[in-house]
Order: C-alpha cells, then structure tokens, then sequence
C-alpha cells in the first residue's frame, strides 16, 4: 500500500523541528537550509504551511529534467539522482510546490526516508502524518464536500428568505 | 505485437521505455540513425564549454536497452509501406503492428547565400559539437539570438573565442522575450564579452571553399566560424512519403494521443505538430525536451493500448546568463502578437528583476520572468489547469482553500 505525508495546518505551530531534523538526519547538520521540507509563514493570515515533495502522479520536474536526473519508482517516491544532475535548476523552477531546495551547490529531495519519516515522527503536535493514500483523500474530499455544500446551504436559506417575505 | 520506435531521442526513448512498462509481452525495437544511446542535446552547449565530459551526456547505457528487452539497431529507417505494414530498413524489411516515429528535427537553413559553405555549422546533434570542436577558431560568428545561439555563444566565448552574435530582428531573442528583457539580456552577454549585432540581415557568407567571413551591414567581417542557429525544423520525409497528414506548420499532424492519420502509427518529439484545441485554433509545434518526454510518455501509453491523453505544451525555457535566469512560460511572442485580448501586467518586485505575465480573458497564458531562479511552478500549474483570475483570488482569500493548494501563497509578490 501506498504511503504519503499529509499535513493539517490548523495543527502547525510553524516551530520548523521537522526542518531541523529532517537536515540532522539526512546531513547530520542542524541547518534548516539543508532540509528537505520547509515551513512557509503567511504572516498576515497566520497560517503556517509545511512544504515537500508531493511525489506527484504526474510530475513536472521529471519531465523538464534533461538528464533524467529525477525518477519515479514503481514504489510512487520521486528520488534525486545527484550523480547525474548538473545544476539547471529547470526542476526547482518547474515545482508547483518549490519542493526542491538548493543550498550550497545541491539539490535536495524528499525521499521519505525509505518508507520512516523522521519529520513525522518529531513533530510534536502530529501536524505532519504519514498515511496510506487511500486515507489521505479524506481531508480534500471534505474541502470538496464542504464547497459544494456551502451553495447548496446558501441556496436553501435564499429560498427560505424569498418563502418569508 | 512488434512495436518500432523510429529515432532514438528523447521522445523516442520514452515512449519505448514508457510502451515497456505497461506491457512487458511486446517486441519494441527501436531505430537509431547514429547508434548513439540516448543522450541530452540540452547538455551539448555546457559540453562544448567542456563544463561536462562527454560520458556525462549520455543518459542510457548499452546494458539499460537489455535489461528492459529492448532492441536497439543502428539502421536508417528509408521508406514505411502503411498498406502492407512494413517498414524499410537500410534494404531489410521489418512487419509492424504499430509504429511511433519520433524522427526529430534538423537546423533550419536560413536562405543567405552560401549557407551550404564547408565551415558553417549548426548545433543539434552530438556530431555537430564535435565537429565545431575540431573547426574553433578565435573569431566566431553565431547566426542567431535564440536559446541555442546564446548558449553556443556563450560556451564558446568561456573557451577564449571571440564571439559576434546577429539577430536578423531588432532585439535579442525575440521570439521569447519582448523588449524590456531583451535589454538586461543583451547587456549581461555583452558584459560576458560578446559582441551582440541586431538588426542586421546579413545577405553573404564570403569564402572560397571554406566559409571565411561574411558581409554584415556591407561591412566585410573575418570569421573562422560560422554557426548557424537559426531554429529547428521538423523532420517529415519519411512521414510524407508514407502519405500521413502533414500540418500546415511543416511538422506531422497528431492529435491528443499522439495519433497521426493513420491508426497504427504514432509520432511524438520535435517532428510533430500538435492540432489546435478550442482555445487556438492553430496548430503548434512542440520542439523542447520536456514537451518530447511528454508526448513520448503520451506516445507510448496509447501505442500500448492504454489510452493518455496530452496534458497541452507547457513551453518551458531556460536561460541562464552567469547568475541570472530568464525565464520563458506559455505562449511565446509570436502566438501572443497575433491572439487578440491580451492583457499583460509588468511588475518588478524587487530590484533587478523583471516579470511579465500575459492574459487572455482573465486567463493566464504566459509568463516572463529576469533575475534570479524564481519558483515558478505555480505558473506552469495556472497555465496548464487553465484557471481564471478570479480563481487564484478566491483562493489566496480563503484559509481552507489556501491550505489545500500551499504553493499558491507564493503568487502574492506578484498580485
């Protein structure tokens, strides 16, 4: 079964631990600039929103890649082949997400972690989760569901204001 | 079945590799005209600047073809017989069940006298970068300002040659970049050291034998080589002989899947020319790496019978002039000069920087951009979902929906 990371916003303090030990354990360094998932503040909105890789169904980095640096596995993991990759920065320009971070002459991207996702299993209010993709639908369904309700809600009350005068 | 791959680039890879993974029982053959593996053309200007060793451009290994039971043949396809399914081969014959041509293109051949002279080279294949490497001299003429010429040009000029670029138009680069980005392009190459002539119809390419040097504005002027870059034009004489449809811009007409017009052959890459959705009318050619991987993914899946369907170009280009980027999204300048109701804005968020978008009823059709590697990712996502203004302004507004499309909070810098 599939795995992917999710996050829920409303839990995310914005504390950046997951860069920090995403960077400990991948580049034994404590230097959020070598971490593989960012956090972005939208200050006037007070949201805190962590940004990775998605392992898109179709992905646009491996497409504009021109040395085939960038690989789905049948497992669905995008890997960055860092041998092969010569700096063009086409995928970290191309990410809809800006998933692909530079720092210091590399490129970097979630690979998460072999299947154990340090990030998840630091975050110290669950914000982060690690689910079967069957389960991680559930969240945008309910946007989804939500939206369409919200017209129908408002149809209803519209019909009942029109009914009342 | 017995699949054959026509031309070993990078569409025709993929679609092979692609056809492979959806059907392991399939004989797939592909046809190489050099009996090179695959290898990247977008490598071949850093390669010429000798930033990459020549075992760095190759992306495949003769053992990847057989692992994945792949036959790679170096023949040259001559002629394809549609009626009895059979395609010619360097005098054999080989029956098919279906075909994918991914034939590629060559360098255009711009009608300037003399272009035909020993010492004018053009850029595409491997072959030419070798050959020009075997030809530098230390006066060198690049005809043409587009992506490949500026990128010759520079390659070239970091190996110590003396570089003169001419551009028929009045800017640099114009079929990608309207005037106020031409400007700082112009001025980046010309601080790198080379000379940039625009304007300038050069009429002659002087020379006895060898091409010496050619006249620019009656101006006589010494080169010991000549690049032609021009633009690629699609390859179609296998296509044409066979009777499939050819489109009005010279490439082979496909659809959506990839199909030409006939049922059992598919094309994919430089050769193809896309026809028009609802939006334009027109037909476009494709002609960039990551438009030849996905139609070659397209290709592959539908010459396998599982049925994809184009995803639409996303021209995406890069320019990379030291530490600047210039940026090219959508429609080029060409496409948006003749389309009516574009509306574009012009925006500077900070210094040294420029950025332009384009768009046609509240749609977002293109994007430029200079400065640094911007993330220009929600773009592309924009362009290809076709989503109206009022669709971004309703999402960065809302908190549940923000959180659902995060990479959408980096598009307010440019709003």
């Amino acid at each position: 079964m599939k795995k992917l990371l999710v996050t829920d916003f409303d839990q995310c303090t914005g504390c950046r631990i997951c860069e920090m030990v995403c960077a400990f354990f991948k580049e034994r360094l404590f230097n959020p600039n070598k971490s593989r998932i960012r956090i972005i503040k939208l200050e006037k909105e007070g949201i805190d929103i962590p940004v990775f890789c998605q392992h898109c169904e179709e992905p646009i980095c491996r497409d504009v890649c021109p040395v085939g640096a960038l690989t789905k596995g049948p497992d669905g993991v995008m890997r960055l082949d860092p041998e092969r990759c010569v700096g063009c920065w086409a995928c970290s320009i191309s990410c809809p997400y800006g998933a692909v971070s530079f720092y210091e002459e590399r490129f970097r991207l979630c690979d998460l972690c072999n299947g154990d996702p340090k990030c998840v299993r630091w975050c110290p209010t669950g914000a982060i989760q690690f689910v079967e993709d069957s389960l991680a639908d559930i969240p945008r369904r309910r946007v989804a569901a939500e939206s369409l309700a919200k017209q129908k809600i408002e149809g209803r009350r519209a019909q009942m204001m029109g009914s009342g005068e | 079945m017995r699949l054959l791959v026509v031309g070993s680039g990078a569409a025709g890879h993929t679609a092979a590799f692609e056809a492979r993974k959806i059907d392991p029982s399939f004989s797939i053959t592909i046809f190489s005209e050099d009996g090179l593996p695959l290898y990247s053309p977008c490598l071949i200007p850093q390669y010429l600047a000798s930033h990459l060793s020549r075992e760095r451009i190759f992306l495949k290994n003769p053992e990847d073809y057989s692992r994945a039971k792949i036959d790679f043949i170096h023949k040259k396809v001559t002629r394809i017989d549609l009626q009895n399914q059979v395609i010619h081969a360097d005098g054999g014959t080989l029956p098919y069940d279906r075909i994918i041509l991914a034939i590629g293109g060559h360098a255009k051949k711009p009608t300037i006298d003399g272009i035909d002279k020993k010492g004018v080279f053009s850029l595409k294949t491997l072959e030419d970068s070798t050959k020009i490497l075997a030809h530098l001299a230390p006066q060198v003429a690049v005809i043409g300002s587009g992506n490949i010429g500026i990128e010759t040009a520079l390659a070239l000029n970091s190996l110590g040659c003396k570089v003169t670029l001419f551009e028929i138009e009045a800017t640099v680069n114009p079929i990608f970049f309207p005037p106020p980005f031409s400007d700082p392009i112009q001025k980046s190459l010309e601080s790198e050291g080379i000379e940039v002539v625009t304007g300038v119809y050069i009429s002659q390419i002087l020379g006895r034998t060898r091409a010496e040097g050619l006249v620019d504005r009656g101006r006589v002027r010494r080169f010991g080589l000549i690049i032609n870059a021009t633009g690629i034009v699609p390859n179609t004489e296998i296509a044409r002989q066979a009777g499939l449809t050819i489109g009005p811009k010279g490439g082979i007409l496909v659809d959506g899947y990839m199909k030409t017009s006939n049922p059992f052959v598919f094309a994919c890459g430089d050769c193809v020319e896309l026809s028009g959705d609802e939006d334009r009318v027109e037909t476009t050619l494709g002609g960039l790496w990551p438009n030849a991987i996905h139609q070659g993914r397209v290709a592959g899946y539908n010459a396998a019978n599982k049925p994809k369907k184009h995803n639409g170009l996303f021209n995406f280009r890069i320019l990379k002039i030291k530490d600047s980027f210039a940026i090219s999204l959508g429609w080029n300048e060409k496409d948006l000069a003749m389309s009516k109701e574009i509306v574009l804005k012009d925006d500077q968020p900070f210094s040294g920087m420029l950025t332009r978008v384009y768009f046609k009823q509240g749609r977002l059709v293109a994007a430029r951009l200079w400065g640094k590697a911007w993330r220009l990712g929600p773009f592309i996502t924009c362009i290809q979902r076709e989503w109206k203004m009022n669709m971004f302004f309703h999402i960065l507004q809302n908190r549940k929906a923000i959180s659902r499309y995060p990479f959408l909070g980096q598009l307010k810098f440019f709003f």
